[in-house]
Formats: C-alpha cells, structure tokens, sequence
C-alpha cells in the first residue's frame, strides 16, 4: 500500500518506502523519539531545578536575582520574613482570590475597559468558570471564540492568570521540599518563593519558547482579526489575531493547557507543523518531569529519583501506546467502510498525525496541562481510556511543582503500605512518617475521586443536564466522567458532545477546580509543615529503601490500584462498554 | 493577617497580571513584527492591501480545478472549532462518513475506493486543516487535469491533458512535505498548490485574479 510514486526523495530506497508503509511502526518510533527528547531534556534542566529547590546560586542570578530581590524591597518586611504553613497557605489564598477578582472584573465587564475591540460580554457563570479555570492551572475552554474575548481579556487577565497559576504551582512544591529539609518549622515565603519561580524559571522558559513559535510560523501581532477574502468567493470572513505566540508559551511551559483559539492545538495557527508539536509537548512535559529528577540532588538519593522515572514512565508508556493502538486501529464501523484507512483521522491534523496527535493528547492529561492538538470526541473509546487512565491517577506527573507534591502523596501512603507488610519503620527521607502525616496523605488521595464521583452521580441523576447529547449513551458517560475529572485534576481538557457552557457545568466544574486545587494543596502544605518539625535521624537499615525495584513495584501497584479502585465501576459504564460495543464484543447479544 | 499585608497582596497580584499578562506579550507582539513580520501576521496571503488567506488556513476552494481541502464539519470558518457534535461510533458519524466517500468519489470517478486516503473522508479537528496527505492529492490530479483543460479552452488556449498532468505532479511534488523527519506521513498543503493553479491560470490569462 505504499503511494510514494512521486516522492521528492527518489521514491525508490527501502527504508522511506517501508517507514511510510508500515505506519505502526513509525509511529512507534516516533513516540519513543518523543519520550527519549522529553527524558534528556527533563535531565538537562533537572539540575537547575534542584538549584532552585536548595537555593543555591545559579547562572541567572546577575538578571533574575536582581529582579526578585528589587521586588523584595519593595514589598517590605512581608516578602522578607519566613513563614509557617498557616501564613504561607493564607498568603497563597489571598494573592490568588485577588488575581480571581480582578481577573473576574476585567473579564465580566470587559467591553467597558480600554482597546476592548469587542461588543460581546460573557455570562455570569461562563465568567466564573473562565476565571477559576485559569486561576486554578485547568483551562477549560468553554469559551471558544477569540473573537469575543477583548485584548485586556486575552492579555492582563487570561495570560495574566496562566503566568501566576504556574507560579503558584512552583512556589508550593519549593514550600514543601523546604519543609521537608528544614528543621525549623519554617517553610519559607510566598512572595519570595513565587517570584523565583517567574524569574528564574517560567519567564526565562517562557521567553525561549515563545522565540521558536514566532519563527515557526505562530502569530503574534496587536490586531484583533484580519479581514480575509478567500479566494474566488464573495464572503469576507474575520480570521483572529493577536497575541498567539506568547499565549501558547505560557499555555505550555505552565502546563496550562486553554487554547487561543477554540480547537487549541489542533488549530494550524496555534501549532502549524510536527516541529511546534515536538516543542509544546517538549514545553509541557519539561519542568514537571525534570522537577521529579531534580528530587534525587535535591534530597541526596538518586535511587529515590529513578524510582519515581521509571514508575512514572511506565505508566505514560502505557497509557501513551494505549492510546496510540486505538487510534491507530479505528473501530470496525469505520475501518470496514473500504478507504484506506491508515489510522483515525477523524478530528486529527494532516501535518500531525496519529501517533504525534496521541502523545500529545496523552502528554497532556500525564501532565495537568489538558492542551489537545485533536479531537478527543472523534477518539476510539480505547483512545479514550488510554487517556481516561491519566486522569483518574489525578495527572501522574502534575502541573508545574504540583506534579512533586501529587507523588509525594503516593509515595508516602506507598512507604506506610510496604512498611507495614514487611514490618519496617514508616521513613521519608529519614524522617519519620507519623500519623498526621499519612492522615493528610490519604485525605489528599480520597479528595481527587470524591471530587470526581459525587458530581458525576448527580449528573447522571439528572438526564435533562445531557439530553442535547446525540451520541450514544456509554459515550455520554464517558463524556460527562471526564469532564469532571479533567476539572478535579485541574487538567483542563475536554471531550464535549453535550453542551458545557450551561449554568450547571460552568458552576460546578468551577467549584470542583477550587477545591481539587486549594483543598490539596493545604493538605500538601500541612504535611510540609509537619516534617518541616522533624529533623532526619541517622539511617538505620529499618527502613524501606525508597530506590530499590521493590518499592517501584510497590509504588506502582499503589497507584494503579488507588486508580482502579476508585473509577473501575464508572469505567465499565463508560469507555469499556463503548469499546464492547463497537466491537462486538458481547456474547450471544447481551446487550 | 494585617489589612495593610492584605492590601499588598493585592497589589502584588495586579502588579504581577500587568507585567506577566499585559506587558509581556504587548511588547513580544511589537518586537515581533518587527523581526518578521510575514509569520509573526500568520503567513498571510497579501495583494494589494488585500488579504487572501493564510498558508496555513484551508479554504473551501469552490472550483473543481482546485485541489480539495479535507472536508470540514465547521465550514471552513476561521472561529469555528472541532469535527462536529458525534462521537466516533455515533450513527451519524458513520452516515456523514458514508456521504462524504459518495461525494469524494462522484468528484473523482476515476478514483478506487481503496486509493481514498479516510482523511479526506473525515472531518479535521480545527475545520481549517489546509493539508492533504499527498495521495488525497494524487487522486486529484485527473479532475483537476480536465477541469483546467475545459476552462482553458472556453477562453481559447488549446493546452494538452498530458503538459497539465505534469504539470500538476511536479507542483505536488515540488510542495511536499512529511510530518516527521524520515518516520512521518507525507502530505501538501492545498493553499500552496492551489495558488500556483490560479497562478498558472492567470498567467495564461483565463482568469484576471484572486
């Protein structure tokens, strides 16, 4: 089935022909192209990180440690002093409910402010919703129309938001770390914490990668739509414009995850060839994994670093190939129509492809950065699940520094099972794990599907919220299941088919996004609290080795267990019942 | 907490949106268009203070002597967004699916349906996907080949079938691309070939512009 007939390379050498023929392969290779370039550059910054995590003197200092200290000065004594948790958490909650504020004022009334350019205001709850979902690192998008948004909107008040969502993010995992090497019951200060994690992480980023999008081909300009007349027809249509470059840098490099444009990635402007592909992946998945490798110089123990690698690898491994087979494969109805089918395009871009559009889209629920650069209603329900299984872990590998404080809550809950099978002590990082520690833990871990089930059994108690859903009933439950998982996770992503953007929806995933993001991280912060009171002993050999094989597995079956547990009975309704179905899977007609 | 800590923390957060939010990307969007300003507009298509397109936006291509985009579910409309309201195993997407290969084929007789990418059959994620991959394309060529050569002749150039033919296989195979280095899919973007049709066509005077 090879058609390179005209192929500029020559046609006639064996491998080009055999690479484009046989598209599984490829397209294997190309996803582990995609995690080899992830786990070195994840290498790469590491160090750095760790830098941070210590705070030790790195190579930015002469710029970004100028700029924190002059906005140290000016905030006075309360950016100076070190903090305990309650302080530093009630900081946190006042910084981000005044950015929610001001954000929801500019956003509420934006026609009413400077350069607005547009006569179109959101609803009350659509605003609520917008604003918690930026402010809380999700990005749902049910908004979808640039047009509509004005430029303070898009600018001081949405990218605003994806900037200091991160920021906090990053702040709170240098908390905790500093909480579990300090002895002093100190944890740090915000002001201080947040502004190391713009100048000399996200900004610097940020700039970087909004330099490559500008040279790929990603707009950037002040205008707000261009009149297009397209060819040979009388329509004028308004294309939008405006700041897409800088937007889809810190959508990125914050694993923010809302697009400019209504199909985000998938949108040729925002992500035009496989090159800004590689880079948004690269950009989303970068600072979560290499914060999970820098924990190995943070704390002294590579063991424990590779441990969490290889756990989390495994399970983007298989989530990812998941997800790639599916897509690959399509679903009888479909393939059995006689095109030559090569994988489900339906809702994928030409320039992308299958196996590069379902590393994407599984980078971005692995990640909470929830971007997609196709459509997950066109995915096979196996597709789904494969990305399904990301989200009810909770984003294994988290946003920007929330992705440290999620392992750490299984690691800790994984340390006390393993130690009280084998009979050991129960030992973080020579500190003693003591019940208020492994309380929180769980708490933190219970929260994600309590946050997720309640919501979903109303939902589904009340069929008049869905009925607009043409689709068959096991995809409306996988629609509405991950609608709220992709909120309580903070991931941001989106399979729709029935409409979002109603009251119910708005509101609810917005309280869902507050509490799946404060309510843990209190919880994270009171576990750092907690350690930040104990100080190490000397190893003893009593305790579980946190880099050995053993406690990977440990760790691993924890995880996928917690998961399971929790979604499997809405799983079977949902995805597997959809993948059943389509094919044929029942016996002698059971359904 | 104090009111004066509280009022600077407020402070602080607007402080912060202006700079990162408001200042950060105003002052990219002006150095930008100042370092290039052909991709920092989104590679549009420009005569005359008029603007045709983008490079990277399909259009419907109305005419049968254009290249076909993928079929869209949003009408190619540039603030539209996704493949439509149906899930994969929906019975409409098998319909919509059954009438889109129907017309594919009624466009392109001489086309065997196995030689029918199911990209062009199936609706793009962003309604604008403006590539083909490069048999979609190929598949083209013998309506596009005849289409030309009739619309030529209404405005009296007599150019054969054969010069047309190869002169659509060297614009194809002049624009494509793959979508990963050695590994990827190849496609062509159907912006980019069919300007150099209307080009083709202006210059034999048969139409007078865009």
């Amino acid at each position: 089935m090879s058609y390179v007939s005209t192929d500029s390379t020559g046609g006639t050498n064996f491998w080009v022909s055999f690479f484009e023929s046989q598209r599984l392969v490829s397209g294997t290779i190309i996803i582990l192209i995609y995690i080899l370039l992830l786990s070195i550059f994840a290498y790469l910054i590491s160090g750095y990180i760790a830098k941070l995590y210590r705070g030790e003197k790195t190579w930015l200092d002469p710029i970004s440690g100028r700029l924190v200290n002059f906005f140290i000065n000016i905030f006075g004594e309360d950016a100076k002093k070190d903090t305990k948790m309650r302080e530093y958490f009630i900081t946190l909650l006042i910084f981000n409910a005044a950015a929610g504020i001001f954000a929801f004022i500019f956003f509420y009334f934006q026609t009413y402010f400077p350069f607005a350019g547009v006569t179109h205001n959101y609803s009350f709850s659509l605003s609520f919703n917008t604003v918690t979902s930026f402010l809380t690192n999700t990005n749902l998008q049910h908004y979808s129309d640039p047009l509509h948004l004005s430029y303070l909107s898009k600018t001081f008040v949405l990218t605003g938001l994806m900037f200091l969502a991160a920021a906090t993010g990053f702040a709170v995992s240098m908390a905790f770390i500093r909480g579990i090497l300090n002895e002093n019951g100190r944890i740090g200060n915000f002001y201080r914490d947040f502004l190391v994690s713009v100048f000399y992480l996200i900004l610097p980023l940020t700039i970087l990668v909004t330099i490559i999008f500008i040279l790929s081909g990603v707009p950037q300009d002040l205008s707000q739509y261009v009149n297009v007349n397209p060819i040979l027809s009388g329509g004028i249509q308004r294309l939008p414009l405006g700041p897409v470059a800088t937007w889809e840098a810190i959508k990125n490099i914050g694993t923010n995850g809302g697009g400019f444009y209504g199909s985000n990635a998938a949108m040729p402007l925002e992500n035009p060839n496989w090159f800004t592909n590689l880079v948004e992946f690269l950009s989303f998945t970068v600072i979560p994994l290499g914060s999970i490798l820098s924990l190995g110089k943070v704390f002294n123990n590579r063991g424990f670093a590779r441990t969490l690698y290889i756990v989390l690898i495994s399970i983007f491994f298989f989530t990812t190939f998941m997800t790639f087979f599916a897509e690959y494969s399509g679903i009888p109805s479909i393939t059995s129509l006689g095109t030559l089918f090569t994988g489900n395009m339906m809702g994928k871009e030409t320039a992308i492809g299958i196996s590069q559009s379902s590393i994407f889209s599984s980078g971005a629920v692995f990640t909470s950065t929830g971007a997609a650069d196709s459509v997950l209603l066109a995915f096979t329900p196996a597709g789904l699940l494969g990305l399904m299984g990301n989200l009810i872990l909770n984003d294994p590998l988290g946003g920007v520094g929330t992705g440290v404080l999620n392992i750490f809550m299984y690691v800790i809950f994984a340390i006390f099972i393993t130690s009280l099978m084998v009979g050991k002590l129960p030992e973080l990082m020579s500190i003693k794990i003591s019940s208020k520690e492994i309380k929180y833990s769980t708490l933190s871990l219970v929260t994600h599907p309590l946050l997720v089930l309640i919501p979903f059994g109303i939902t589904m108690l009340l069929p008049a919220l869905v009925i607009g859903d043409p689709n068959p009933r096991p995809d409306v439950i996988s629609s509405v299941l991950y609608e709220f998982l992709s909120a309580a996770s903070n991931n941001g992503s989106e399979v729709g088919g029935f409409a979002t953007n109603t009251a119910f929806f708005n509101i609810a995933d917005g309280i869902l996004m507050l509490m799946g993001r404060f309510i843990l991280m209190g919880l994270q912060l009171a576990i750092a609290q907690s350690f930040a009171t104990k100080s190490p002993k000397v190893e003893t050999g009593r305790t579980i080795e946190t880099g050995s094989p053993l406690f990977a597995l440990m760790l691993f079956v924890t995880i996928i267990m917690l998961g399971v547990l929790s979604f499997f009975p809405v799983l079977a309704l949902g995805p597997f019942l959809s993948w059943a179905k389509d094919f044929n899977l029942f016996i002698g007609g059971l359904l | 907490m104090k009111p004066k800590s509280v009022i600077k923390l407020f402070a602080f957060a607007a402080l912060f949106m202006f700079i990162l939010g408001f200042v950060y990307p105003t002052v990219s969007s002006l150095a930008a268009e100042g370092l290039d300003p052909f991709q920092a507009n989104g590679s549009l298509i420009e005569d005359n203070g008029t603007v045709y397109g983008s490079y990277l936006l399909a259009q419907a291509f109305n005419e049968s002597y254009f290249f076909q985009p993928r079929p869209s579910a949003t009408g190619y409309n540039y603030t539209g967004s996704g493949s439509g309201p149906y899930a994969l195993d929906a019975n409409q997407t098998l319909n919509q699916t059954r009438n889109l290969i129907n017309k594919f084929i009624s466009d392109n007789p001489t086309v065997n349906i196995s030689k029918i990418p199911y990209s062009m059959v199936s609706y793009s994620g962003s309604g604008v996907d403006p590539d083909i991959p490069l048999l979609g394309a190929q598949d083209q060529i013998p309506r596009i080949t005849g289409s030309l050569h009739s619309i030529l002749l209404v405005s009296g150039k007599n150019v054969s079938n054969s010069s047309l033919e190869s002169f659509l296989n060297k614009t194809v195979s002049k624009y494509v691309v793959q979508n990963f280095p050695l590994f990827g899919s190849y496609y062509v973007n159907t912006v980019q070939l069919n300007f150099a049709i209307l080009n083709l066509l202006i210059g034999y005077g048969a139409i007078k512009g865009y």
